[in-house]
């Protein structure tokens, strides 16, 4: 039921998402005003019937928790929709060790949530905090470029099967071999020009940052 | 008419319906099989920064899309020509996707290499080193061409490490997924190392400051004086000669009838030297570090 209900989700287009999540905004910010000019109006009206207030209460609660659900429903899908796995056991010559696995699995992750936003609304803000140096400046320069001729590229259901082959002894870079595939589209407007589910290696330079991971470098490549 | 048909397909209407939609459905094939034969071939290689052509077939106009890494280019293309690619489209390595839309849409796509090396990142640690640590001293080498793609298979990159006149290490090593590195003990003298990667005509230099390791084989003297007694280190020195910088601590202590009381001092011009308030024999013991020294016994006379 959960497999066919996230299907149905991922079905639906982004932009259409994003209007109903703003709808649940929408929905929940009135709620709360009609709650609170609610409690406000109760003052008055001590000697109203307790059932009528009860009802009033309760309709009030169900719209509020129908309104959050349609919020939950609606989230942008491209945050729940990247799968990381990563592998660390023939990294070298530097052990991965735990800590650093978590926050690079963490770090690469958000990494491709914030590419996804970036390239499907060419939001230029969204590759600040993970990319830096040339990642950041070919990832740009495809907003750039992008915003320039009208098109938008989406990456759905992302599934990355990363495997850590080289770890500095020092632990100031990493090598990650990412297998990732997923279903690229590619919109002119809002014309779907390209759609195909690809499978794509790429090869990602990592360096710790001041409290976090950032890829310096993400190369597509025909293979390992 | 009434719709309380055996099956639906026995109703006229739906028959139409039904033939109707076959129709369609017949169109919509001709017309992809007619798009179909428009077609578009990729580039079989291309490299960074280089000019390359895709080809078409078919004639009439036709959008041409190039999406790729740091590049999103829509242009109007003539069928059956080529579609000249510019090399400051295709700066980035990477996976490229051509796409020619007219009725429908095709795709292709192909890699971009990256060009030959043209500078190389060089990470050397520590920038100062004791003498003499094992595996102290690593470097790590990534090559890259001028557009900043990582240069997967550059060959070997050599190493070399110098310090003094003394040489430390020359070595080539060959890179595996555009990385190669090493890992060596520090030398014995203290000064500047000089470590250098180098690929064909490009090197990259960095120093490394080599110092002295712990105090080695302390030796104390002292006197007597009217107020306690003075002891002093001789020059202070490594296992390996160097003399250890100054600043560095010495702990010394003076064991008496009265108790223990430990002066630290730190090493001025390669010794370090204390006043200690003691009365009668008195025993003086000297560290720095894990290093430990020589015992003084001085007399309650003196």
């Amino acid at each position: 039921m959960t497999a066919l209900t996230t299907v149905h989700i991922t079905m639906i287009p982004t932009s259409l998402l994003t209007a109903m999540n703003t709808i649940a905004v929408a929905m929940i910010t009135t709620v709360a005003v009609t709650v609170g000019s609610a409690r406000r109006r109760r003052v008055p009206s001590i000697g109203s019937s307790i059932r009528s207030r009860g009802t009033s209460r309760a309709t009030s609660r169900t719209m509020a928790l129908l309104a959050l659900s349609f919020f939950f429903f609606c989230a942008p899908r491209s945050n729940a929709a990247v799968n990381v796995d990563l592998n660390v056991t023939h990294a070298g010559p530097r052990t991965v060790e735990s800590l650093t696995e978590r926050g690079i699995l963490r770090d690469y992750r958000i990494a491709w949530i914030s590419l996804a936003h970036a390239l499907e609304f060419n939001a230029l803000d969204a590759l600040s905090g993970p990319f830096v140096a040339t990642a950041k400046e070919s990832l740009a320069d495809t907003v750039t470029s992008q915003r320039r001729s009208g098109l938008s590229t989406r990456y759905l259901n992302q599934n990355h099967k990363v495997e850590a082959v080289y770890y500095a002894p020092e632990g100031d870079v990493i090598e990650l071999h990412d297998a990732a595939d997923y279903q690229l589209q590619i919109l002119d407007g809002g014309k779907l020009i390209h759609d195909e589910h690809v499978v794509m290696h790429y090869v990602v330079l990592m360096t710790p940052a001041a409290d976090h991971w950032v890829v310096r470098q993400l190369q597509a490549v025909p293979q390992f | 008419m009434s719709w309380s048909t055996n099956t639906v397909w026995a109703n006229r209407r739906m028959r139409l319906l039904f033939h109707a939609c076959l129709g369609i459905a017949a169109t919509v094939g001709l017309t992809s099989g007619m798009c179909a034969a428009q077609d578009l071939r990729a580039p079989s290689a291309a490299t960074a920064g280089e000019n390359a052509t895709a080809s078409t077939t078919g004639s009439g106009k036709a959008t041409f899309y190039l999406a790729g890494p740091g590049v999103s280019n829509k242009s109007e293309v003539s069928l059956g020509n080529e579609i000249p690619l510019r090399g400051q489209d295709l700066r980035d390595a990477g996976q490229y996707f051509a796409i020619l839309c007219s009725d429908s849409c095709h795709s292709a796509s192909f890699y971009v290499t990256p060009a030959k090396p043209a500078s190389l990142a060089f990470l050397v640690h520590p920038s100062r080193v004791p003498v003499a640590a094992n595996d102290a001293v690593s470097g790590v080498a990534l090559a890259f061409d001028q557009f900043g793609n990582l240069v997967l298979d550059p060959g070997t990159i050599g190493f070399q490490l110098t310090a003094g006149k003394a040489s430390l290490l020359s070595r080539a090593v060959t890179a595996h997924d555009g990385i190669a590195w090493f890992r060596i003990t520090s030398g014995k003298s203290a000064g500047p190392m000089q470590v250098v990667a180098s690929i064909g005509d490009l090197s990259a230099r960095r120093n490394v400051q080599e110092v002295a390791s712990d105090p080695c084989n302390l030796r104390i003297t002292g006197q007597r004086t009217k107020d306690g007694l003075v002891v002093q280190t001789e020059p202070v020195h490594d296992c390996a000669g160097n003399p250890v910088p100054d600043g560095t601590i010495v702990s010394f202590t003076a064991t008496d009838a009265s108790g223990k009381s430990t002066v630290d001092a730190p090493i001025k011009r390669g010794i370090a030297r204390a006043e200690i308030a003691a009365s009668g024999p008195v025993v003086v013991s000297v560290a720095s570090g894990v290093a430990m020294g020589n015992e003084l016994r001085i007399g309650g006379g003196q």
